[in-house]
């Protein structure tokens, strides 16, 4: 039955992907960055402050385990999220963002809420697109630093888990991305390694081992200022270190599949629609498996 | 430009298609604290084994009351023999290759003889686990991670 849910999630973007293809007939010369899914919020060359507010939904969580195997695990159930992000540039070429997640667990009519894992965020463009070339992409730089505020599975003392909201363990990111987005068809790549920080949790210093995130994107335009864009992530981690030592068998394998809709119903203000699900399409080892569903607001102030 | 272009899409589909896909054979270094089998643990002190188990293993329910994981852990000197003394220290699940434990405040255990009744042991998902044991036998004193694998 999950095998057929995830085969229904992966038809069902198809079959938009294809039908917006369909429809569509007139190329666009725009940046179009800003549809990843590395990053919330991307400002675009010639914004200078953004904002995102968006909520979203998480469930169906399954845990699976060292061999690919599905199973099951306790606490919450679902877990809501209202997201904040703010952006400002500083050049045409580079930005700033911050990103606050406020989270809510739930578990049989019980809840719990907690400020999530803050994330500071920098964009440098090393290429710009340009009118004159649709071929060339948008090339950009990117850092980012998720702060470990969230308690973390380790730290909890409850059986619901119910006041567990994050990994317990800062991290770095540093990568590339790429995309193509001045054409009706758009696309793009994004690669960033990943750099945890050690930190002691609960009876271990835990280090959960340093990984590759993988995003790649297709798209299509709907219009002037719309868009459909569909896209796999794959992160990979090798193994995780408790106390020390390397643990076997710990090696993280995730992939996750997504459909985004940009819609702009006014000038400078966009509403963006995106549906995810992770763990149950490819290889997958040691992680959560979870769908999810967004609904987004960007408003670009100046 | 199409060569810098080519050249970094060529890059970023060779990590995102064979990078990191790393299903090592290592085995080397890994954290266990003793050598161990299915359900048993071996020490420099003592050996600790589940003979038995009265509820589970399986995947705890979210409350205390659904918390219901009961076993028995025989421990036996090194030579197979049983030790003159036992006084148990600690005892707790973790799950090495996610990271995390579970809450254990609630473990309860008794010893009767060199038998170690345990219950309310929570594992809070599916996968491979360690039932960690702190025991002291004849003076010596050591920690064994006994492997269960929750369904």
């Amino acid at each position: 039955m999950k095998f057929l849910n995830s085969i229904s999630w992966f038809l069902i973007s198809a079959a938009l992907f294809i039908s917006t293809l369909l429809v569509s007939s007139e190329g666009y010369a725009c940046a179009s960055c800003g549809s990843g899914s590395d990053d919330p919020l991307i400002l675009w060359p010639n914004e200078q402050l953004k904002t995102y507010l968006g909520i979203s939904s998480s469930s169906r969580f399954e845990t699976v385990d060292p061999n690919g195997k599905i199973g099951r695990e306790s606490g919450p159930t679902a877990r809501e999220a209202i997201t904040f992000a703010a952006g400002k540039a500083l050049r045409n070429d580079l930005f700033f963002t911050l990103t606050l997640p406020m989270q809510q667990n739930r578990l049989n009519g019980n809840s719990l809420r907690s400020l999530g894992d803050p994330v500071l965020a920098a964009r440098w463009s090393w290429l710009m697109p340009e009118f004159t070339e649709p071929s060339r992409p948008q090339i950009q730089l990117m850092a980012s630093y998720k702060l470990a505020h969230a308690k973390a599975l380790q730290e909890t003392k409850r059986v619901d888990l119910l006041d567990t909201f994050g990994t317990g363990v800062p991290e770095l990111k540093l990568g590339v991305d790429a995309f193509w987005g001045q054409g009706v068809l758009k696309g793009g790549f994004a690669l960033a390694g990943l750099f945890p920080d050690e930190r002691r949790l609960g009876r271990s210093a835990v280090f959960p081992g340093n990984g590759l995130r993988a995003t790649s994107t297709l798209g299509v335009s709907l219009g002037a200022d719309n868009k459909l864009l569909a896209g796999v992530v794959r992160e990979a981690r090798e193994e995780r270190r408790n106390d020390g030592l390397r643990v076997s068998q710990s090696e993280v394998l995730a992939h996750s599949i997504f459909v985004t809709c940009d819609w702009m119903p006014l000038p400078r203000n966009m509403i963006r629609l995106s549906i995810s699900d992770k763990g149950r399409v490819f290889e997958n080892r040691n992680m959560i498996a979870a769908s999810s569903l967004s609904l987004a607001w960007l408003s670009t102030w100046e | 430009m199409h060569s810098r272009n080519l050249i970094l899409l060529s890059l970023i589909a060779l990590f995102s298609f064979t990078g990191c896909s790393n299903k090592s054979g290592k085995n080397g270094d890994h954290s266990s604290q003793a050598s161990t089998q299915a359900s048993e643990a071996k020490g420099q002190y003592f050996s600790a084994k589940i003979v038995s188990w009265s509820v589970g293993p399986e995947v705890s329910g979210d409350s205390l009351a659904d918390i219901n994981n009961a076993c028995i852990v025989e421990i036996t000197t090194p030579t197979g023999g049983i030790p003159d003394s036992l006084t148990v220290q600690d005892i707790f699940p973790y799950m090495k290759v996610h990271g995390h434990g579970a809450p254990d405040e609630q473990i309860t255990f008794t010893v009767e003889g060199n038998r170690i009744k345990i219950s309310k042991i929570a594992f809070t998902m599916s996968g491979p686990w360690e039932l960690h044991v702190k025991a002291t036998t004849n003076g010596q004193s050591e920690e064994l991670e006994i492997p269960v694998v929750v369904p």
